[in-house]
């Protein structure tokens, strides 16, 4: 029996507009004795972003039909399966979301988090109307120059051109481990081995496996995978669509299609429930075949493939050797954009 | 609920969400020293680059990145949560009092880490060369190191902190160091965050450790949390398990003889499994308000299973002809067609043996498939009332005790008592034509009844003790009931007296007279004759413990005396002298009287009141064989005594007497005494012949023959349940009852307590009342023999199984309402969550979700791991033993032990079993819908069997272990069937057949991860 007056965002809001009314009041008279003394609104309103808190509810609905070997429609489901919450400073809610729209060549991840992404958007303008202003939120997960594979996340409508736009940027942890020294090492083994390939393709192999432990982080995944119903059912879905993404990224080669190593279906596969190995799986999806062992058939790359493409073509020698002073994949650069309404 | 969630915050679904927001706004006005200038004067964006504001910025940023860290370490904590610490640095340090105490040093240890390791990506360019970052120290494997940084995170949590809500951690780190870089060089700063998280763990830690908690609970320790008293695991099992070996071993105790027994062993490893699982999803329920998804399925399916097998033993005991599915059906309420399809499904070639295991297998064709036609499945009351019950009759209904035995043993005892030891002598004594015990001439029963006796106790030497308090030793026998009626008392008391003086001689004439005085006599001139009268004390209306007059006797003698005395003198002088003599005489009648007072008492040492008698001293009165005599005879016999005559009439006395005594000697009162009583002390005359004492004991013992029938026609059994048995109370205080309300009526006749008609209809009285009293006596003989055989049992039972506050008692009430339907185990539990959120889902995911008697690898179930291993540790060869049921017959007598064990008096029979259920999950993960979304995996909680390693700045250290739901409790079955000797319906011998062993002879397995596969008692189907 909760009585409910008011919800716990408005109760924020309104203690935020409250006290944000306070301060500019004492801005204001401060700025008339001490013009000189002045705080861009930028950071007042990367401030409300980054204290202010709110819980987002959402569902994982629009995984549905998405893909054809998973159809999330066990009986056992209720609709209750699909549903999420969480809590945390808009900033935070803002990371996590751009982090789920993440894209390889342009081809979307998963779909869990679409309605997510709504529900930011929402939690965040709420924050920011209330002190007045219109905003444009933009996070972005590049993890290195020219990366094929990206997360961006885009909040509120960009700003008309007459506004007057003040810029404030905040840098908040991605959740992908820092691994560009690793990197850096892996690049030096590569070019000690004085084949030409190696190099790249070591670079990029750390890369990958890294990315792909933030996605599918193996001690969680192992669990859902032995799991049953739709938490199985997500963790496969994770794996079938990165794994169709890499295939479509090598269509175009001359092997086709060389992703056929997950079956679901099948109990003794690595996604099966009684063989259910994320390590191994995960290996699969950073390093191809390769990740399978060497008795593994077929050619697929992996995602280390598209990375080392994107290395090739994008960073060069000298810039591979200092890998991490131009490496931002622990970080995710969030960008508000703010004017008056 | 299918609502798409539109792109707005969903309203918090609390009342209580300000105190957060409250903080914010205190952070807030905290942090806004800040100068704000309002937007307006500004004209272009453009970055800040000035070092204080610089600072502003990385406090903002670090509050963002500390409160997601403190998500981080939390969710961590929750995935592996150790309550068991290691023996190293990192486990020393977080070793708390108790293993929450643990668990929450340990959640501070994972807020660090992630704090630590979220702060070092967060480098904030400011712009023109200015950077800002936060840092906290590394952890590095040393102690001071661990400890500095615990000592750095102070967390108060809603759960355990009464100033904050559940689902509400407040965490404070102290001393992040801030730093600026810019052109000018490097300036850093001090500062504690203080932050405020919601979080589900803390409840998901405390109700999984509840569930541990609750299934650790045995039967007999129900009380852990006082008035959730039924919310343990002991009495959850107990309320599935009670009411199926009841229904089991009444179905086989009352089973028509053909039938073979259908339970054998009435406990097995398959449905105490399927009853311990049923249980626990219970406690699961009771705990978090939820249980298993998977649980609904299983249910159904193993329901299903337990009913079909549970139906398969009773038709395939009814008819060995073999059971068809539709047999089987009709029991298990499923649908034929269903059954049919299963069975094939399940065979290979499509012909199906019909047997248990098969049921059980067809039934997850079945369930598996959703479209079965199968409906609900039987409840387990359902189960024992409709099939079981109905051919088993009245499950852990009441024994009927009639009074028959207690009438007949004291009838016996009173009867025989001088010539048979106990009841069972009598039917080796040729001159006694008693059958006893009664009625059992079924050889069956013979048997059932020896086979107690040489194993109660393990050994036939303790028979006496079993038969100890049948003596027959009554107090009071027919005999001696006479000889207490017919016993009369006698006292005599004599005076006598004399009337007017004796003559007196006189003086010669003259001087100097002597007297010689030796000479001096009395002589009777003249004897007179006896002369006597008699005086008859009241014959009629007397009571027995008073002295009565019996009869006045008056002797005279009037005789005429003569007092004669001698004389001499001195006469002459000197040789002269010479003596004279002379003598003097006086004569008169002297008339002198014995007065015997003769009083008399009678029975006086009986148990009836004194309400006098009738006719006592004199014949009359219709009760009693005619040619047996009051006490008429005593008169004349005391009559005689004291007078030394034979008297053929008291009219003789006065001529007996005559002749007895020389009234010529009769001189004085001395003599009159000594001549007239021969007797004066207190004698008992004989009251009857022996002939009439024989006539006498035969009449009584017809009359308390028909008492005895009165009594067995009049008195009603007591209905006696099962409990009465057991709980040390009197089991027959209505027969006594009955007895004590008839008693008066019996013994004094309807009537208001006048006196006895005669003796006879005393001695009748008498022996009436002793009997009652007899038969009352044996019922009390029996209630403390029944109370000794159930301290007995009890101490047997009980103390093999270390739950010394047992009672059998208990055990059997318990039993006794969940039949009767009267236990209520609704209870009710919810998940707080917490304030911040929205209401949030919990999920239970056990592995198994359903614990088998039989081990499984990871190819069964995928949760399997090696002991300490992770989650990426995989090894097919492991295996694990989720449940071990033991069963065993408790020392008492494998056919059942007799409630009482005398024979004849073998009401109800106990059997007793010890089941022990041990369990351990593989896994067990308890998941809120509280999601990080960049896995969408919900925040877990997960116990298994694991080592927990902490990655710190020098490499990983083992900080603990994660414990595995494990857990053990102790129900004792006692079940109380009426005996065959008293129902003989069925079969003889309850429980398992003696001499068979069933569970495990060796040391039972362990459960939990690589058990020993070669025990006994893993089901291998």
């Amino acid at each position: 029996m909760s009585q409910r007056g008011i919800s716990t965002v408005v109760d924020a809001t309104l203690a935020l507009l409250l006290i944000s009314a306070s301060i500019l009041v004492v801005a204001t008279s401060l700025a008339a004795d001490q013009p000189g003394m002045d705080l861009e609104a930028s950071d007042h309103v990367s401030e409300t972003v980054s204290i202010s808190t709110a819980n987002v509810s959402y569902s994982l609905r629009p995984v549905v039909d998405d893909i054809d070997d998973v159809d999330f429609e066990d009986d056992a489901y209720s609709n209750s399966v699909f549903q999420r919450q969480r809590y945390g400073s808009v900033a935070d809610l803002v990371a996590s979301s751009t982090m789920l729209n993440v894209t390889i060549e342009g081809r979307q991840l998963t779909r869990e988090g679409e309605i997510y992404a709504d529900a930011v958007e929402g939690s965040l303008m709420e924050a920011l109307t209330g002190l007045g202003y219109d905003a444009y939120v933009t996070g972005r997960w590049q993890p290195y120059d020219g990366a094929s594979i990206a997360a961006t996340g885009t909040y509120g409508s960009p700003p008309p051109g007459d506004a007057d736009v003040q810029l404030a940027t905040l840098r908040v942890p991605s959740g992908v481990q820092p691994v560009s020294e690793d990197v850096e090492d892996a690049y030096e083994d590569g070019y000690g081995t004085g084949r030409s390939d190696q190099k790249y393709e070591r670079a990029a192999g750390v890369l990958a496996e890294t990315i792909v432990e933030r996605y599918l982080p193996a001690g969680e995944t192992q669990v859902a995978l032995e799991g049953q119903w739709f938490r199985r059912d997500l963790a496969v879905y994770r794996y079938l669509r990165i794994e169709s993404i890499l295939a479509e990224t090598e269509a175009d080669s001359d092997w086709g299609d060389e992703y056929y190593h997950f079956d679901p279906a099948t109990d003794e596969n690595v996604l099966g429930r009684s063989g259910a190995n994320a390590t191994k799986a995960n290996a699969y999806l950073a390093r191809g075949t390769d990740g399978l062992g060497p008795s593994a058939a077929g050619e697929a790359d992996g995602l280390r493939g598209v990375i080392e493409d994107d290395l090739k073509e994008t960073i060069s020698h000298e810039e591979m050797k200092s890998f991490d002073e131009s490496s931002s994949i622990e970080e995710i650069v969030i960008t508000v954009r703010v004017w008056r309404a | 609920m299918t609502n798409e969630r539109p792109s707005t915050v969903t309203i918090a679904e609390s009342d209580r969400g300000r105190i957060p927001f409250a903080l914010i706004g205190v952070v807030l006005l905290a942090t806004s020293s800040i100068a704000v200038v309002s937007l307006q004067t500004r004209t272009d964006p453009r970055a800040d680059t000035d070092v204080a504001t610089a600072f502003d910025r990385i406090e903002t940023t670090t509050h963002v990145t500390l409160r997601e860290a403190a998500t981080t370490g939390l969710r961590d904590a929750a995935a592996a949560p150790v309550t068991e610490t290691a023996d190293t640095a990192l486990g020393n340090a977080i070793k708390g009092g108790s293993a929450d105490d643990t668990f929450r040093n340990y959640v501070r240890l994972r807020i660090y880490l992630a704090a630590r390791e979220k702060l070092a990506r967060t480098d904030q360019a400011v712009g023109n060369g200015v950077t800002a970052s936060a840092s906290l120290p590394p952890v590095e494997g040393g102690a001071d190191s661990i400890e500095a940084a615990l000592d750095r995170v102070e967390m108060s949590a809603g759960y355990y902190d009464s100033d904050l809500e559940t689902g509400v951690v407040a965490v404070t780190i102290e001393n992040v160091t801030l730093t600026v870089e810019s052109d000018a060089g490097r300036e850093t700063a001090q500062r504690t965050f203080e932050l405020t998280v919601p979080t589900t763990v803390f409840e998901m830690h405390e109700k999984t450790q509840e569930y541990e908690r609750r299934l650790n609970v045995g039967f007999f320790e129900p009380g852990f949390d006082g008035d959730r008293l039924y919310y343990g695991f002991g009495r959850k099992f107990a309320v599935r398990q009670y009411p199926v070996s009841w229904a089991k071993t009444y179905f086989d105790r009352f089973g028509p003889k053909k039938w073979d027994r259908a339970f054998e062993p009435i406990h097995d490893d398959r449905s105490t499994e399927i009853l311990a699982n049923l249980a626990a999803f219970d406690v699961q329920q009771a705990t978090f308000g939820t249980a298993d998804p998977a649980v609904d399925r299983i249910r159904r399916e193993r329901m299903t299973c337990f009913a079909l097998s549970t139906g398969y033993k009773v038709y395939d005991a009814v008819s060995k002809n073999g059971t068809t599915t539709s047999d089987v059906s009709d029991v298990g309420d499923v649908s034929e067609a269903a059954l049919e399809n299963a069975t094939d499904a399940s065979s290979d070639d499509g012909r199906i043996q019909v047997n248990e295991d098969t049921l059980c297998r067809a039934t997850r064709y079945m369930m598996g498939n959703s479209e079965g036609g199968l409906g609900d499945p039987p409840s387990i009351r359902k189960m024992t009332e409709g099939f079981i019950k109905d051919k088993a009759g009245n499950v852990g209904g009441a024994v009927e005790i009639e009074v028959n035995p207690f009438a007949d043993a004291s009838y016996y005892g009173i009867r025989y008592g001088d010539r048979a030891e106990s009841l069972t002598d009598l039917n080796n004594r040729d001159d006694i034509s008693v059958d006893w015990p009664p009625g059992e001439t079924d050889p069956e029963g013979d048997d059932a009844w020896s086979d107690v006796k040489d194993n109660v106790d393990g050994s036939g030497e303790d028979s006496e003790d079993l038969l100890s308090g049948m003596e027959l030793d009554p107090d009071t026998r027919f005999d001696e009931v006479i000889g207490h009626v017919y016993d009369v008392e006698v006292d005599v008391s004599e005076d006598v007296s004399r009337d007017g003086p004796r003559p007196w001689a006189p003086e010669p004439p003259g001087d100097n007279w002597t007297e010689v005085e030796s000479e001096r006599r009395y002589e009777v001139v003249d004897a007179d004759d006896v002369e006597v009268t008699t005086e008859r004390g009241p014959d009629t209306n007397i009571e027995g413990d008073r002295w009565s007059d019996l009869r006045n006797v008056a002797a005279t003698i009037e005789n005429e005396l003569k007092h004669v005395r001698k004389w001499r003198r001195m006469e002459g002088n000197g040789q002269n002298v010479r003596v004279n003599t002379t003598t003097t005489t006086a004569t008169r009648n002297v008339t002198f009287e014995s007065d015997v007072d003769i009083d008399a008492k009678h029975s006086q040492r009986t148990q009836v009141d004194d309400l006098g008698t009738e006719h006592v001293y004199e014949s009359g009165g219709e009760a009693g064989p005619e040619d047996v005599p009051n006490f008429e005879r005593v008169p004349q016999r005391s009559l005689s005594k004291v007078f030394g005559v034979e008297l053929s009439t008291e009219d003789e006395l006065e001529a007996k007497l005559d002749d007895k005594i020389d009234t010529g000697s009769i001189v004085s009162e001395d003599r009159m005494g000594e001549a007239v009583t021969s007797r004066t002390d207190t004698f008992e005359p004989d009251v009857l012949e022996e002939a009439e004492r024989e006539t006498l004991e035969t009449w009584i013992e017809d009359e308390v023959d028909d008492v005895r029938a009165t009594v067995k026609d009049e008195i009603p059994p007591v209905e006696v349940g099962p409990t009465t048995f057991v709980d040390g109370e009197p089991i027959l205080d209505g027969l006594r009852e009955n007895i004590s309300d008839m008693k008066s009526r019996l013994v004094y006749g309807d009537g208001p307590g006048g006196p006895y008609e005669n003796p006879k209809a005393k001695v009748r009285a008498e022996a009436t009342k002793v009997y009652l009293d007899n038969v009352f006596e044996w019922t009390s003989r029996f209630d403390d023999k029944a109370t000794d055989t159930k301290n007995t049992a009890q101490d047997e039972v009980m103390a093999p199984l270390d739950v010394a506050d047992g009672e059998i008692a208990e055990v059997v009430s318990f039993a006794q309402r969940v039949i009767a339907g009267d236990v209520d185990m609704a209870g009710d539990a919810d998940f707080e969550g917490s304030p911040l959120y929205d209401d949030v889902k919990f999920t239970i995911d056990a592995s198994p979700a359903y614990l088998e008697s039989a081990t499984v690898n990871r190819t069964e179930l995928p949760a399997v791991r090696a002991s300490g291993d992770g989650f990426t540790d995989l090894d097919d060869g492991v295996e694990h033993g989720p449940m071990v049921t033991k069963y065993d017959n408790v020392f008492l007598p494998r056919s059942g032990a007799p409630l009482v064990p005398w024979p004849g008096f073998w009401y109800a029979t106990l059997s007793t079993w010890g089941l022990q259920i041990d369990g351990e999950y593989a896994r067990f993960e308890l998941r809120a819908d509280v999601s990080d979304p960049s896995t969408s995996e919900p925040v877990r909680y997960i116990r298994d069997d694991r080592e927990v390693a902490v990655e710190l700045a020098d490499g990983a250290m083992t900080a603990g272990s994660v414990t595995p739901i494990d857990f053990r409790s102790d129900t004792v079955v006692a079940v109380i069937v009426p005996s065959y000797t008293k129902a003989a319906t069925g079969k003889p011998g309850i429980g398992d057949p003696w001499g068979k062993r069933y569970g495990c002879a060796g040391p039972y397995p362990e459960t939990g991860p690589e058990p020993d596969e070669d025990s006994c008692n893993w089901i291998t189907d």
